[in-house]
């Protein structure tokens, strides 16, 4: 286990580069996006433009060849700015183009990476469904062999960009009698396949500029070269691809926590300038302290997550067997990550509503936009009793089942 | 009345009313009121059928006359349907009715309480310039003496209900005084702001409020200088009551739909209500819910036998408010995803739980309060 991490100076150079763009030309959009729930296609223009949409891509498929650190770092400042370009950054590159790179065939990287990197094409991940949520291996979603292809039935819900989506990775059982270790099966589902179609698209409490839609296959024809991994090996790519979503999703939320502290900072400094004391105040300073302190151990966390992630990564992509020891690590770190952080955050942002009172969570502010957004940090990507849960069981060495 | 016991039947009267009226004539457009930032005229007549806007008034001019425990049963009754709503008439029956009832003159009365108490008329009342009714040493709101009349000048921040009001008892510095003076919304000189809308309680109208040389007539000052603190403690002492009244109302509201959603979802083929981790939820709020009730319901009827419960309001308001929060939260957890989407009420429960937890008064405002007896 590292006991030490710092960011080398490129690494910082990225990351006031990235501010500095975010801030200046992403940022004064999002709450338009946000009141009218509208996908920021502008906005995904200009990110994919600087290369974000394929950051961790190797050079040879069209992305910018950065590392884990550095794609903790770009969603660690999205996320401060805005959940839903975080989430949607963060389902096409960790969800959708990681699972290509670590499993996908050689003809399937040369296919599907090169768009994808340049944001030409937008990916997604469809895993749950109305009767599998937190009951992920459940899956209802069948996939039948016929001939060359496969027939998909069934219904996905919950599908962040899944009504954008060009790629969508899609969790089927090939054999429910195997159970969810050799019987779920990973497609790349291409949009526009005959069968495929978008049905409801949710209003939500938050994550307004992001979308999130019920996709619906009926008699849909995948053909064999669009199975990822190999038949049956779907769950364990769903799960792995699900332990890099999550350290991500913690980086956001740190992220998220770091900007209602900044925000909160401002208030009160403006405070002081119009002749206010609120600083001294020692019930509001307590409570920027207990912020400070979660946030900078949330701040190594992720980052060590990180770390581990990439050599895990690096062993998958190689082909390797992945030591057992370092999976388990990844995996309980990230849900150790995923629910600390996103509980990290929501106590940030009610923190500073605490101290704002009720003109900070008017209409067109970010805490009050934080706060809606907040929430889902602690649900999705396995709810926050879920990590719990896969935490505990570790650490007694209980059987998930 | 004033026995300790909250069963009496005026109180059993009015849930019972309130309850029919709720699921009958609110639960159907409770999540448009949320999602058009309006709760419509038509609801409002209706309300006032009910004499809902006048609980707090004299039966002399058309008032329900309630006791003050009726009443708190009554806006925690209407927060369980739409909190939107029971805001808007719990500040109503304190800020405006309470008080012109008990400080305003007989000219003042027979001239306003009749259309208050029957909603006809709405107002409001505010204290602070920032939207607080703690914060009354830095009032910049003022009123000059020219004459037969007094001349406002400043800017209230954040007035509830100040789209909708008629008129205003505005709390103005006179220099070596404070006062409330009664502003008419038509007055010249008055200017009401863009409306102030929040994450939550979306069906309220707060506004901004601002003075520009606005002349009212000296006989619009409320009570005498010397009532002026009684009105303000009246005022702080009953919102804190009816902000915890409202937040107890959300909180049932939330575990009836945790209940509902945790039986019927099921996972890992059984409902999810059945593990522990959902139950430990439920059982939290549910102790949340039991204790604020018990604190408010207790500090209620003290306050109807006339027992000075100015700083039990104060702890109650902390302790109901910081328990909505959180318990609103962990039944929007309870819902997974689906408590993310706007298809369930839970998501709107949770915001305007938090909207009524920042409504007023910061917590630590009023622990610093609480703390004064314990600090030489």
């Amino acid at each position: 286990m590292p006991f030490e991490f710092s960011f080398t100076d490129e690494q910082d150079k990225f990351r006031r580069d990235t501010r500095e763009f975010l801030h200046s030309e992403i940022l004064p959009s999002i709450n338009t996006y946000d009141k009218n729930e509208e996908f920021p296609f502008d906005n995904i223009k200009k990110m994919s433009d600087r290369g974000y949409f394929g950051l961790t891509v190797p050079k040879n498929y069209g992305g910018l060849g950065l590392s884990k650190i550095e794609y903790g770092i770009l969603l660690e400042e999205l996320g401060a700015i805005c959940a839903s370009h975080a989430t949607i950054l963060g389902a096409h590159l960790g969800l959708c183009v990681t699972p290509i790179i670590l499993y996908g065939t050689q003809e399937q990287k040369n296919r599907f990476l090169p768009s994808l990197s340049s944001g030409e094409s937008l990916g997604a991940f469809a895993l749950t469904e109305p009767s599998a949520g937190s009951d992920a291996a459940n899956l209802q979603t069948t996939a039948t062999p016929e001939g060359e292809d496969f027939i998909l039935n069934g219904s996905k819900i919950f599908c962040t960009n899944g009504d954008h989506a060009d790629f969508v990775i899609v969790f089927a059982a090939n054999d429910k009698s195997l159970g969810p270790m050799g019987g779920i099966t990973a497609f790349i589902v291409e949009k526009n396949t005959p069968g495929f179609t978008v049905g409801k698209k949710e209003k939500k409490m938050g994550l307004r500029a992001s979308s999130t839609a019920e996709l619906i296959f009926e008699n849909c024809k995948v053909p064999k070269e669009n199975i990822l991994g190999d038949v049956g090996t779907g769950f364990m790519i769903a799960l792995s691809t699900l332990d890099g979503g999550r350290i991500t999703l913690a980086v956001g939320s740190l992220g998220a926590a770091q900007r209602a502290l900044d925000l909160c900072i401002d208030y009160l400094r403006q405070n002081q300038s119009e002749g206010g004391n609120l600083a001294n105040r020692q019930s509001i300073q307590w409570k920027l302290a207990d912020v400070v302190m979660e946030v900078y151990a949330s701040k190594y966390l992720v980052y060590n997550n990180l770390m581990e992630l990439e050599k895990y990564y690096e062993i998958i992509e190689s082909k390797e067997k992945v030591p057992r020891q370092l999976r388990d690590r990844v995996s309980r770190g990230s849900a150790i990550s995923k629910a600390y952080v996103s509980e990290v955050a929501s106590r940030a942002i009610t923190r500073v509503i605490e101290i704002q009172g009720i003109l900070g969570i008017q209409d067109g502010t970010e805490i009050e936009r934080g706060f809606r957004d907040s929430f889902i940090a602690e649900i999705y990507e396995g709810t926050n009793d879920i990590q719990r849960m896969i935490i505990a069981k570790e650490i007694l060495g209980i059987g998930l089942n | 009345m004033n026995k300790l016991s909250s069963s009496n039947e005026e109180t059993e009267m009015i849930k019972e009313v309130i309850m029919n009226f709720g699921e009958n004539e609110i639960n159907p457009i409770v999540s448009s009121i949320d999602n058009n930032s309006d709760i419509p005229a038509s609801l409002l007549e209706k309300i006032s059928e009910l004499g809902l806007f006048g609980m707090l008034g004299s039966s002399k001019f058309n008032g329900a006359e309630t006791s003050f425990s009726t009443f708190i049963h009554g806006i925690l009754e209407l927060a369980k349907y739409s909190p939107s709503l029971s805001s808007l008439l719990m500040f109503q029956n304190i800020l405006s009715v309470q008080s012109l009832t008990q400080f305003g003159s007989s000219e003042q009365q027979e001239r306003l309480l009749n259309d208050l108490n029957t909603g006809k008329k709405l107002g409001t009342a505010v204290i602070g310039d920032d939207g607080s009714t703690l914060n009354i040493k830095n009032i910049n709101t003022e009123a000059m003496d020219e004459g037969d009349s007094y001349s406002i000048s400043g800017t209230k921040k954040f007035v509830f209900n100040g789209e909708i009001a008629d008129h205003f008892l505005v709390l103005c510095n006179f220099g070596k005084d404070s006062g409330f003076l009664l502003v008419e919304k038509d007055n010249p000189g008055i200017s009401i702001g863009k409306p102030i809308n929040t994450v939550g309680l979306r069906g309220t109208k707060s506004a901004p409020i601002s003075f520009y040389s606005c002349s009212v007539p000296k006989t619009n000052l409320i009570g005498s200088f010397d009532a002026t603190s009684k009105i303000i403690k009246l005022i702080q002492e009953c919102v804190w009551l009816g902000l915890s009244a409202i937040s107890v109302g959300i909180m049932e509201s939330s575990l009836n739909q945790a209940v509902k959603y945790s039986n019927e979802r099921q996972q890992f083929s059984k409902p999810i209500s059945k593990f522990e981790a959902i139950q430990s939820k439920l059982a939290g709020i549910s102790i949340d819910i039991e204790t604020s009730t018990a604190m408010l319901e207790k500090i209620s009827l003290m306050k109807d036998d006339g027992s000075d419960v100015f700083r039990l309001a104060a702890i109650t308001k902390i302790l109901s408010t910081e328990m909505s929060q959180r318990s609103t939260k962990n039944a929007l957890l309870v819902h997974g995803g689906y408590g993310y989407i706007k298809d369930y009420p839970i998501e709107r429960i949770v915001r305007d739980a938090e909207t009524v937890k920042s409504l007023c008064d910061l917590n630590d405002d009023l622990r610093v309060l609480v703390s004064k007896p314990f600090v030489d």
